[in-house]
């Protein structure tokens, strides 16, 4: 059976402008409003960064980027004082200058007209917001997943960045893993038989309400901006454990908890889901869906269902041992599992059809920063675009809703709505915290 | 004693008769069990009020579990969801912690009503809790919910009030677009910037006209905000029938200084005028601006009628260089006589990127009769990128009678080549099979390994004899290779795995001397007891060609059922040669993944290592330590790290080995990797290095 070419969606049609990029050299995704710097043309030569809340995570990724030769890293913003320093000596030393700025507020560096990029490794409440913020000033951005806190800010992220013709990439960077990748292309390709199943591993099937701690005295604000770190989450009192915890608003939207001693309660599957679904959505060709039937978790297992009949399941047991975050696509001839390992098991060895898979364990980030930089270059799409994080993201929501309310929910993903069901609607978004707003 | 709420007690009882009354009609037990349990909801819920009402912060939630599952369950129950949410009123009203007051809210998001608008509009001025009373009030949406947020508008100031402003706009409430507009000339600057946005997201008639009386007023840092809420209401109008306002809004952006507003109200035009969409489409292409182009190739590929993409494919002989290229780019997964009638004809054009950007356009829009200038162009262009394209559209192409005319073409003298080959094989259909086997007797010895290099994919367990008689036939070298590793891969096919080796084995016994030496590689790599009783046949051979085959075909051996065999070969073998491929062989086999302890291997290795006297061999037996990953074997392997012959290698085992151990064992494994920093001239292996050490030390962060 020959390959049939498929329509172009928005990313390849986008990539394929940018083929072209000699005659076109503006931004090729058309800005539906006005926004962004005026005329920006991408920098032929080297990218200018800065980092918005970086900590942990954030510092790994700053790593990525500064090994590559075109970056040149120029301010940090945190809303933490020691966090702006160690970031400002990392990069001077780096650099052997003292040049490194530091905010506190992200709107002062993303003012700096110099800066063409920023990475975004803020708690995940900040992301979407933040990232909005950065399109709508005419930066491109890498910013750490889970991107968004619900289903309105993912479709929200989706339009600002085509609007705006920026370059966005999600921090999930297993879709630029060969193993990962060469899994996905072996579900798309049919090498498996028609598709049938896609497996996630979510990392917790809970989900909980946002809540407060115990107060505690605020630091000074030079050290530490508390209303900032809040930023678009609810207010509440100060609390350290809430500063220096990792999973403060995770999961976002109506989910998403810390509790002391670092117990992880909310987020459910957004978790790793931003990451496996996201994986699942790829093989199964659904960048530009998702399921729309998810029921609650049974036998261990929550299964989502797409309108082609095609099955995401989440589950946190019954993985070969392969390494975190495992995907497994089954088709009517065959099957695939992979994880972190970077080791895959197939169901047949002819699938494999002469192919040499290279085995990086690990889950580094490099290629997917080099896949974001290049984009940056060519004004074409990453791996993990906003269209894509937008469908990936909706699908973990969606199945979040159906997890806290217990019950089955059908859902649209064209009118993004679902279908009879109030509550589960009521949730699709969530005020944010004045004076932010996108 | 208990406090009994009236209202409560009132619905118990009432949903206690309701069921009862299912109970009555479906006849089922199960209704009981249901009011039962409902009963005990209520008394759980009466607790768990009580809880919320005196919760402190960092209390444990899980005893307001109940009230989140009243939440829940009052989807279908208009009765409990009353009672719900007057409840929840009630904790506002009262004394409870903000804390408390905030969940309320949450869960007043989900089941709140006009009920709740009062108590909920009179926390908007609350600094602490302003913020939650939005996000229950948005959620609710009502008139009184929008009623209620317009009249605190005037009554608060600072961040309250713009948070009222931003539901306000979120909620796109049309009877706010006065009390909105007052606000585009607060002296608060973000103030007046959410009124903006606001306004745009209400987009009717009165709040365009407030925005574009204000755009001429307002500083010129608004210029973006209020472009872009411009066409935010310009869109809306629209989509709800009014584009003769949606075009006078556009208009109004065309002469903005910013290339991107100007960009955004041309884009507006076009689809708030379709009747001249085409025309400016046309135009776009046609411009010397980039942005206009861009813009009309974006618009293009989302433009769907048929009428319109025959008209712009009729002009675009007419564009310029890049607006041919943008329209092809933009139609090039259109399937339409019309752009295939213009794509041919500019295959003939002089530009390299003209052309490629045609044969793009054939994948979907050409059919069977285009497949002989394609095939030509895919092995005889001059340009490799067109041959490139060429391929990657014959490829690609669903047109019937495709896979037809490309035999066709294959079988006519002097057509047939590697890269044809590769092309049909490329679109895996099995019509080709024939034309592989075919391909595979031809005199160019090219055609043939690359016959069976698409035999290997395609052939079937039914192609098998066919095969083995052309591995027979097949010259040593890389064809025997490629040839065998086909008729190894058909064998694989056959279902029952016991049943695989037979073929081969038939075929074996009836060979002559060369036959053997042609099937042996490939039978040993079958495995299996009757493959071996074969090979070791030939190992006693009297014919030397097919001894050495046998003995070749045992170091070629799959597992590590034959090691003992090897390593006695290796020590006591009557020929040198044996001795070497079968040291080299034993070093592969006991190395392959297994279920040894990873000590036994290490022993087994080094056993081979004290035979090994040539440099080439022990280069591979170092080399196999790299698979196995214990602390032992980095400490073997940094004894030869001084050794200049060896160093390459052993480097390279000791990265893959510290690779392998820097989950379980990262301390050693990150010690090992930055001793070896410094050693390697390998350009890959000095860039693996730091991130295998980048990616430790990320281990311990966040995940």
């Amino acid at each position: 059976m020959s390959q049939q070419t498929k329509p172009l969606n928005r990313r390849q049609f986008v990539k394929a402008m940018a083929g072209a990029s000699t005659l076109l050299a503006v931004p090729h995704v058309i800005p539906g409003s006005a926004l962004g710097k005026d005329g920006a043309v991408p920098p032929s030569e080297r990218i200018v960064l800065g980092g918005i809340g970086i900590g942990g995570r954030g510092t790994y990724d700053l790593g990525c980027f500064l090994e590559q030769p075109d970056v040149q890293f120029v301010a940090v913003c945190d809303v933490k004082e020691a966090r702006r320093v160690a970031v400002k000596q990392l990069a001077d030393q780096k650099y052997q200058n003292r040049d490194c700025a530091m905010y506190c507020d992200f709107r002062e560096l993303l003012d700096r007209s110099d800066i063409d990029a920023v990475l975004i490794a803020t708690g995940p409440n900040w992301h979407a917001t933040a990232a909005i913020y950065s399109a709508r000033a005419g930066k491109d951005i890498y910013c750490e997943k889970p991107c968004t806190k619900n289903i309105s800010q993912s479709l929200l992220l989706a339009e600002t960045m085509r609007r705006c013709g920026r370059v966005f990439q999600a921090g999930t960077q297993r879709r630029n893993l060969p193993h990962f990748a060469f899994a996905c292309e072996l579900a798309r390709t049919g090498r498996l038989g028609p598709l049938r199943t896609v497996y996630a591993h979510p990392a917790g099937m809970t989900t909980a309400m946002s809540r407060w701690l115990p107060p505690q005295e605020a630091p000074p604000i030079e050290k530490v901006d508390w209303d900032m770190y809040l930023g678009p989450a609810a207010w509440r009192p100060f609390n350290s454990v809430m500063l220096n915890g990792f999973h403060f608003e995770k999961g976002g939207g109506f989910m998403g908890t810390f509790e002391p001693g670092g117990q992880f309660l909310g987020g459910g599957v957004l978790e790793w889901g931003s990451h496996c679904v996201d994986l699942c959505q790829w093989a199964a060709d659904k960048d530009s869906t998702a399921p729309v039937e998810y029921c609650p978790p049974e036998d261990g297992q929550i299964v989502a269902t797409y309108a082609d009949g095609v099955k995401l399941i989440l589950r946190e047991k019954d993985w070969l041992p392969l390494g975190s975050c495992p995907v497994r696509f089954e088709g009517d001839t065959g099957w695939i599992e992979t994880g972190d390992s970077g080791k895959f098991v197939l169901s047949s060895p002819e699938l494999l059809a002469g192919r040499k898979v290279e085995e990086i364990g690990g889950y580094p980030a490099t290629f997917h920063v080099r896949d974001f930089l290049d984009c940056v270059k060519t004004r074409s799409q990453p791996k993990c675009n906003a269209d894509i994080a937008c469908y990936s993201h909706i699908a973990c929501h969606a199945t979040n809703i159906a997890l806290f309310l217990g019950r089955k929910v059908q859902f649209d993903p064209v009118q993004h709505e679902f279908l009879g069901d109030e509550q589960a609607n009521r949730l699709r978004s969530e005020a944010i915290r004045a004076p932010w707003r996108i | 004693m208990k406090y009994l709420n009236p209202i409560s007690l009132f619905n118990k009882n009432l949903l206690a008769i309701v069921k009862l009354c299912e109970w009555l009609l479906v006849g089922g037990s199960l209704c009981v069990v249901s009011v039962a349990l409902r009963a005990g909801d209520h008394s759980a819920l009466d607790g768990a009020i009580q809880a919320l009402a005196k919760l402190e912060p960092g209390q444990d939630l899980s005893v307001l579990n109940p009230i989140e599952q009243a939440v829940v369950q009052s989807r279908a129950d208009e009765q409990a969801r009353m009672d719900i949410e007057n409840r929840l009123v009630a904790i506002l009203r009262g004394t409870a912690t903000d804390d408390a007051k905030a969940y309320a809210c949450r869960q007043l998001g989900i089941v709140g009503s006009d009920e709740s608008v009062p108590v909920l509009a009179e926390l908007l001025p609350n600094p602490r809790l302003s913020h939650m009373a939005c996000y229950a009030l948005e959620d609710i949406g009502s008139p009184a919910a929008l009623r209620s947020l317009r009249d605190m508008l005037g009554k608060t100031e600072g961040r309250e009030k713009i948070g009222i402003a931003i539901s306000l706009g979120r909620l796109a409430d049309p009877d706010a677009v006065l009390i909105l507009s007052d606000l585009l000339h607060a002296r608060d600057n973000t103030l007046a910037e959410v009124a903006v946005t606001a306004l745009g997201r209400i987009g009717t008639l009165p709040a365009a006209e407030a925005l574009r009386s204000y755009a001429g007023a307002a500083p010129p840092e608004f210029d973006h905000v209020v472009a872009d809420a411009i066409c935010n209401a310009a869109e809306l109008l629209c989509r709800r029938g009014d584009p003769a306002a949606a075009v006078r809004l556009y208009e109004s952006l065309q002469s903005a200084e910013s290339e991107r507003i100007r960009a955004a109200a041309f884009r507006g035009l076009m689809v708030a005028k379709p009747s001249e969409s085409i025309r400016m489409v046309i135009a776009g292409l046609a411009s010397e601006e980039p942005w206009q182009r861009a813009v009309a190739a974006d618009y293009l590929v989302d433009l769907k009628q048929q009428e319109a993409i025959r008209a712009i494919a009729s002009a675009i002989p007419e564009l310029p260089l890049s607006g041919k290229i943008a329209a092809l780019v933009s139609l090039q997964d259109r399937a339409d006589p019309a752009l295939r009638a213009a794509a041919l004809e500019l295959l003939d054009h002089p530009d390299t990127e003209i052309r490629i950007h045609a044969l793009k356009v054939l994948r979907m829009s050409g059919t069977a009769h285009d497949v002989t200038e394609l095939a030509h162009l895919a092995t005889a262009a001059e340009d490799d990128r067109i041959r490139a394209a060429a391929f990657e559209t014959l490829r690609l192409m669903p047109a019937r009678g495709t896979n037809q005319a490309l035999i066709g073409w294959m079988q006519t003298e002097g057509n047939l080549s590697p890269a044809i080959v590769q092309c049909a094989l490329a679109r895996r259909s099995p019509m080709f099979l024939p034309v592989f086997l075919e391909a595979a007797k031809d005199s160019h010895p090219a055609i043939r390994i690359e016959a069976f290099h698409a035999l290997e994919i395609m052939a079937t367990e039914r192609d098998i004899h066919t095969l083995i008689e052309l591995l027979c036939r097949s010259s040593e070298g890389e064809e025997r290779e490629a040839a065998g590793r086909a008729v190894w891969i058909s064998c694989q096919k056959i279902p029952d795995p016991t049943q695989r080796p037979a073929p081969l084995l038939a075929a074996f016994q009836k060979a002559d001397a060369a036959g053997q030496c042609a099937i042996l590689p490939s039978l040993a790599r079958m495995g299996g007891e009757e493959s071996l009783r074969a090979v070791h046949s030939a190992m006693q051979s009297t014919d030397r060609s097919v001894r050495d085959a046998g003995y070749r075909a045992l170091a070629n051996w799959p597992d590590a059922s034959v090691a003992d065999e090897l390593f006695e070969i290796a020590r006591h073998g009557n020929l040198p040669a044996y001795r070497v491929w079968a040291l080299r062989a034993y070093a592969r086999v006991i190395s392959l993944p297994n279920d040894c302890p990873p000590q036994q291997t290490f022993d087994r290795l080094k056993q081979a290592l004290d035979l090994a006297t040539r440099i080439e061999d022990k280069k591979l037996i170092l080399s196999r330590f790299g698979s196995v990953r214990t602390i032992e074997t980095l400490a073997l392997l940094r004894d030869f790290v001084d050794d200049p012959e060896l160093q390459g290698t052993v480097v390279a085992a000791i990265f893959e080995a510290a690779k392998g151990l820097s989950q379980t064992d990262p301390e050693p494994a990150r010690a090992a990797l930055e001793a070896i920093r410094s050693l390697t001239q390998d350009e890959a292996l000095r860039q693996q290095i730091p991130k295998v050490i980048q990616d430790i030390d990320a281990r311990k962060q966040d995940r």
